[in-house]
């Protein structure tokens, strides 16, 4: 029952490893079912089920977890140069309620054949017409505890990003780009899960107290699920994404020896703009369900833009990287995972432009090309960020250090496994294969076959990563001259922490606050450090 | 149908399919660019520090960032303007309407409704259902709901739907359930069948042959087993077509 932000950070990363374990063999299991047509290892319902819960098991209770739970927990304070988080009873709170959340989505999963109506929940289908069992409620009521715990999580940590900086003067510098991503992510959660439980509740009341919000016979319509959903679905997405542009922002300043990442002020920019702008284009997911034809345009027009602050975001990233010293032997590891995440990020991203289009969408809505997107920003993406994050801080965390050669083993298998799965389905998206298939036309045979044999390189990927986590906490091998250059706050010492530190972290940290100086000697510019008095 | 292991669609069956996928290809070219480019900068990046040296210091360059936020933004305007174009060009005929059918999805089929007007001024119309060719052994000799040589599972139906060349039509698509979604896009169209809402689409096939489409949006087990067959026919066989199936009825 701690409520030390390191500790319940861990407990976020321990709990999200493990549900990013479950949802990569309920990957595999689809995989493993689409490798040849016909349906022959699964039921439809379970195929269904599977990949219901492959989607929230990733979103809910990995990514999110992870890196918003995990890095956010552990580095909000130690960046901001205070003791812990504003409200650290609440946190604790958070926590619970994630495992919680996490028990009932399983129960979900394991009672009544599953949850068949997929992550999106689209009434009439998860109405108590269709899916009248236990699962479809197990899975709101564990929406419902997830988001008040992201909430809860979230309100934490504005109070603490706001209030508790040291040197609170200077909000629009020298804060680390995490904390900007975060702080972004925080907004986000803060003003969309509500919405979202919104639509759960009436979800609820319309299986069980005879309400009719998504009835048409009682004068609802199952549209309005969609445009509550979506308008909660489309800001989560960035909430998935936005703490991996701080994380990589972090690794390539340090492996650049820079101080801090190229066009620092554009990126935060760029970063509340993506937040901002991701309230206003959930219609984008709903192109083909009947919006009038105005509607679609303005929703075309205004996802197009979002390409604009990301386009800087990444050509401030290959200017980071310009200028540093890269060679192969010489490079952290967590580095590889940075420079992958450029690149097919990049990717995902201009797949995405093209699915903006509400021209395009009657070739590709619900489409395997959707897929090949999100799979790309998210298992490329958010994934490779959270690869990176781990290894980049691990010696952080545990004060050792792993075998180079495992890790990059990992991230080889790794690249080629989700190349090899997700490549293929922008074609198969393209000659009109559909998702939430569990068998489908002979013509698709091939790409589907290749996808599955990346889907068994990332299961060795994976037992690749088991090796190397095996084998440095066989070895404990300590790090002794740390590899951080200082970062910029760390270097005017008004945040940034865990470059002052010794290694491993310990448990207390700020225990006496800091206070924040500037000396300003006439005309001169003047001089920030932070004194322990 | 797409060959087997192909990589894009091979067939247009109307204006609106070329178009759409004439706008897939622009915005592709631009993207082919843009993606050339950030991996040249990577390269460049990466093995700047061999050629330049270090540069820790080389942390703003408001000229370059200006660039990369101006000519992106142009790029997505040029986007923007050819995916509008696209849009309202699809989105409705200048042409008055000469056929009309309405769809309907089912767990797990589709049924089409079709309606058009003799030379009488009289409203003639008929139905049928449409279900996917089953896997299966026939149980009769001349069994029409299992999968017979020639057929592709999952692909072809027992009745198509029947469409006539060059006429302009529109489309009617609701759901008597769940929400389906009629897909065909050889022909450029996406709808969603939802329960208690008419969504409509205007159709106009401009070759004769057949296209093929998918249910795309889950709606229980056998969502993969409704799939669309559509016959685009000549006027002449489309009017006899009807007429002959009006007697049956």
């Amino acid at each position: 029952m701690s409520v030390n932000h390191k500790d319940i950070g861990t407990i976020y990363l321990y709990m999200g490893f493990w549900s990013g374990l479950i949802g990569l063999s309920l990957s595999h299991c689809m995989r493993v079912e689409l490798n040849h047509p016909g349906e022959w290892l699964l039921g439809g319902y379970t195929y269904h089920s599977i990949m219901s819960m492959h989607a929230f098991m990733m979103i809910f209770f990995f990514v999110m977890p992870t890196s918003i739970g995990g890095l956010g927990n552990w580095f909000i304070p130690l960046m901001l140069k205070t003791k812990d988080l504003a409200m650290p009873r609440l946190n604790n709170l958070s926590v619970w309620l994630q495992l919680g959340s996490l028990f009932l989505m399983m129960m979900a999963f394991m009672s009544s054949g599953g949850l068949g109506c997929g992550w999106t929940m689209y009434p009439p289908l998860s109405s108590i017409e269709f899916m009248d069992g236990i699962p479809v409620d197990l899975a709101v009521f564990s929406l419902h505890m997830a988001g008040m715990s992201s909430i809860a999580g979230s309100i934490n940590f504005l109070v603490t990003i706001f209030n508790m900086r040291l040197g609170a003067l200077f909000f629009m510098h020298l804060n680390p780009m995490l904390i900007w991503t975060l702080f972004g992510t925080s907004i986000l959660l803060v003003t969309s899960v509500p919405v979202l439980a919104a639509g759960l509740t009436l979800l609820i009341l319309d299986r069980h107290f005879s309400t009719s919000f998504y009835y048409p016979e009682g004068g609802g319509d199952p549209i309005l699920w969609q445009h509550l959903f979506w308008f909660f679905g489309h800001p989560e997405v960035y909430i998935l994404i936005l703490p991996a542009f701080g994380v990589i922002s972090h690794i390539l300043s340090r492996s650049s020896a820079k101080i801090h990442v190229f066009g620092k002020i554009g990126m935060s920019w760029a970063s509340m703009g993506i937040a901002w702008m991701g309230f206003l284009v959930w219609g984008h997911h709903m192109f083909v369900a009947g919006l009038d034809i105005d509607t679609r345009a303005y929703f075309t027009a205004a996802t197009l833009m979002i390409a604009v602050p990301t386009g800087v975001k990444v050509f401030n990233w290959i200017a980071t990287i310009y200028g540093g010293m890269y060679r192969l032997k010489a490079t952290h590891p967590s580095t590889f995972w940075a420079l992958g995440f450029v690149l097919l990020f990049t990717v995902g991203g201009l797949t995405g432009v093209i699915l903006a289009n509400a021209a395009l969408s009657t070739l590709l809505h619900d489409s395997y090309y959707v897929v090949a997107h999100f799979h790309y920003v998210l298992s490329m993406g958010a994934v490779f960020a959270i690869f990176g994050g781990f290894w980049f801080w691990f010696p952080f965390w545990t004060g050792m250090v792993p075998r180079k050669d495992l890790v990059l083993t990992h991230f080889c298998l790794t690249f080629i496994g989700v190349n090899c799965t997700f490549f293929p389905m922008h074609w198969l998206g393209l000659t009109g294969m559909p998702r939430r298939y569990q068998d489908y036309p002979e013509m698709h045979t091939a790409w589907q076959a290749i996808a599955s044999a990346g889907g068994y390189c990332s299961f060795l990927a994976m037992g690749m990563f088991f090796a190397t986590i095996w084998e440095v906490f066989l070895v404990e091998r300590p790090l002794i001259f740390p590899f951080f250059v200082r970062s910029e706050s760390e270097y005017y010492g008004t945040g940034a922490g865990e470059g002052n530190t010794v290694l491993p972290c310990g448990s207390h940290t700020n225990g006496q606050l800091p206070k924040f100086v500037i000396f300003k000697h006439k005309e001169k510019k003047p001089y920030y450090c932070t004194v322990i008095m | 149908m797409s060959q087997w292991g192909g990589t894009y669609y091979s067939m247009n069956f109307s204006m609106a399919a070329s178009l759409s996928k004439f706008l897939y290809e622009c915005i592709m070219t631009i993207n082919c660019f843009v993606l050339t480019t950030v991996v040249c900068g990577l390269v460049m990046a990466l093995s700047s520090g061999r050629v330049v040296g270090h540069c820790r210091k080389y942390l703003k360059n408001e000229l370059l960032e200006a660039i990369w936020t101006i000519v992106p933004a142009f790029l997505i305007y040029l986007i923007a303007s050819m995916s509008f174009y696209v849009l309202y060009m699809n989105g409705e005929h200048k042409e008055p309407t000469l056929f009309h059918s309405v769809i309907t999805g089912h767990q797990w089929y589709w049924t089409y409704q079709y309606a058009m007007i003799d030379e009488m001024g009289k409203f003639f119309g008929f139905e049928h259902d449409s279900y996917a060719l089953l896997n299966d052994v026939p149980s009769t000799s001349d069994d029409d709901t299992v999968l017979s040589k020639g057929d592709t599972y999952l692909l072809d139906v027992d009745a198509p739907f029947v469409i006539p060349q060059g006429m302009p039509g529109e489309l009617l698509v609701t759901s008597d359930d769940v929400i389906h979604s009629w897909s065909v896009p050889a022909l450029g169209i996406t709808v969603d069948a939802v329960p208690g809402r008419l969504n409509r689409s205007p159709i106009l096939a401009s070759t004769v042959g057949v296209a093929y489409g998918h249910c795309r949006e889950l709606c229980g087990v056998n969502h993969f087993m409704m799939p669309i067959c559509v016959e685009i026919v000549t006027p002449a066989t489309y009017l006899k077509f009807m007429k002959l199936e009006e007697i049956e009825e």
